[in-house]
């Protein structure tokens, strides 16, 4: 955090006494029947003082996030479409381990699916091609397109 | 896509627990969502 200050220090003050009123709360991992893994992928817009934008990512295999990721992007995006493809981008190796991981200890997998918000992302993701200009774009996109043609994801939006 | 190899759903965004990591929630959807990660309520998937 860059030059904090005092309401910064009043909201550390509310999180320690909200964490104190929840220390009993637990958090519960397990798998569900499906065989599949789930990730909730989301972005801010142009929230941090640089306009770059934020990546809010859980994964799960059926209950709790075995992963949360809350992580700032590394460039910037002209729209919250292009930012959302750049989630995308950021977040799918971390859903390619797991898949390779759950793989490893025997187990079966049905379905890599990525929950998106954002319907032209999710389109732009599927068909790797865009009108907007940015070669990081394009190579997000295409990323995100490879993976998606290799069948280890699925793009979901809601 | 191409190969017919995926499949597209559409759910609520009110269930896009993602938004949960990107900004402040407050009230009602701040415990929905709080209680949906934790596991403690997993059946809300939408």
């Amino acid at each position: 955090m860059k030059k904090p200050d005092q309401d910064d220090w009043e909201k550390l003050e509310h999180l320690v006494k909200y964490l104190e009123s929840t220390k009993n709360l637990p958090l519960i991992l397990s798998a569900d029947n499906s065989d599949n893994i789930y990730t909730y992928a989301d972005a801010a817009f142009a929230v941090h003082p640089d306009m770059k934008s934020h990546n809010g990512a859980g994964l799960t295999l059926g209950r709790g996030f075995a992963i949360s990721i809350s992580s700032g992007q590394r460039l910037n995006t002209g729209s919250l479409t292009t930012a959302e493809i750049v989630c995308v981008s950021d977040i799918l190796p971390t859903t390619q381990w797991i898949r390779l991981f759950v793989l490893a200890q025997g187990l079966k997998v049905k379905e890599n699916i990525i929950y998106q918000d954002n319907e032209s992302s999710v389109l732009l993701e599927k068909n790797g091609k865009t009108a907007l200009s940015g070669h990081v774009i394009s190579i997000s996109e295409h990323f995100s397109s490879q993976m998606q043609w290799r069948k280890r994801s699925a793009m979901w939006y809601g | 896509m191409a190969k017919e190899e995926c499949d597209v759903v559409w759910i609520s965004r009110d269930y896009m627990y993602g938004d949960y990591l990107t900004k402040a929630q407050q009230g009602a959807e701040f415990v929905m969502m709080r209680d949906f990660i934790m596991g403690v309520n997993p059946f809300n998937r939408g």
